[in-house]
């Protein structure tokens, strides 16, 4: 995914109903299907657009050979539900307040693009390391 | 300039001349070519093309290469901790839900062309903004993204 010129970060414009929000139930779902993507093939690859890093002395990372991006298609459905903690945020320093909820996670998850296929396992609420959902503000919003 | 730059600077103004036709040169007038992608908000009534802005915050994971990303990692420290995490936006002037998730798992791969297939780990930083939000023209838009 390549970051926008405007150095938004991976975000895509994708249908109003691909995501489904029943925030007083702390639930929510975000279903795409087949939503055309450049696949970086890696972190450093998105980040240096694609001129890899040259792994000089000095600094904290090895190198990584450029990699040309791929058009790949992904489908996902993630589901947010189950509350494991929340709290009303006000951060002034960042600008952001809001309500949030820790709440579990499953994600299903395919992606294709010339000569390869990907599909994740059955979802798995295991899986889930930490997932928020927010209703807030930011930015000129936050007063 | 080897031959995966060039191909890739190919698919990149092709790519801009696709966004030309939908959304009008000026909306993407500052966009470069390896960075082309502008946002696209979902109006309601019409689809418009409008950047919108990013978190002033983030870090420059490979600096002094790469660029700067305007997003704060979720971490695992804070499930039951909530109340300290940064914002979890991608997008600021935004007023609406967010959604993000860090999550892990396996899945299988195949080689389509041999059939081949593998098990393979992955690791997923996603999620979504759903809201309105002050676009790069100074007007409020509604929007829906997801990130990935």
């Amino acid at each position: 995914m390549h970051i926008d010129s405007n150095d938004v970060f991976w975000m895509t414009p994708v249908e109003h109903d691909a995501v489904q929000v029943e925030f007083d139930e702390a639930r929510a779902r975000l279903k795409v299907d087949k939503l055309r993507v450049f696949d970086d093939h890696d972190l450093a690859n998105s980040l240096t657009l694609g001129m890899g890093l040259p792994g000089d002395p000095g600094f904290p990372y090895p190198a990584i050979a450029p990699k040309a991006p791929v058009r790949a298609t992904v489908s996902f459905d993630v589901e947010w539900r189950g509350i494991a903690d929340m709290a009303e945020i006000h951060n002034s320093a960042q600008t952001f307040k809001g309500t949030f909820y820790s709440t579990g996670t499953t994600i299903k998850w395919s992606a294709e693009q010339p000569g390869f296929r990907f599909e994740s396992e059955t979802p798995d609420p295991g899986r889930n390391l930490i997932s928020v959902l927010g209703r807030e503000q930011n930015g000129v919003f936050f007063t | 300039m080897n031959e995966e730059d060039f191909a890739w600077r190919k698919i990149g103004r092709r790519w801009l001349s696709r966004r030309n036709l939908i959304c009008g040169a000026g909306a993407i007038a500052g966009a470069g070519l390896l960075r082309p992608r502008p946002v696209l908000a979902d109006d309601n009534e019409h689809a418009t093309c409008v950047l919108a802005n990013p978190i002033p915050g983030g870090g420059t994971p490979f600096k002094p290469f790469g660029v700067v990303v305007h997003h704060n990692p979720l971490n695992a420290a804070n499930r039951l901790a909530v109340a300290n995490i940064n914002d979890p936006s991608q997008i600021t002037d935004f007023d609406g839900f967010v959604g993000l998730t860090n999550i892990h798992g396996g899945g299988t791969g195949t080689n389509t062309v041999t059939g081949d297939s593998t098990i393979l780990a992955f690791r997923a930083d996603m999620g979504f903004s759903q809201g309105n939000f002050i676009g790069v023209d100074g007007r409020q838009h509604e929007g829906t993204f997801a990130f990935v």
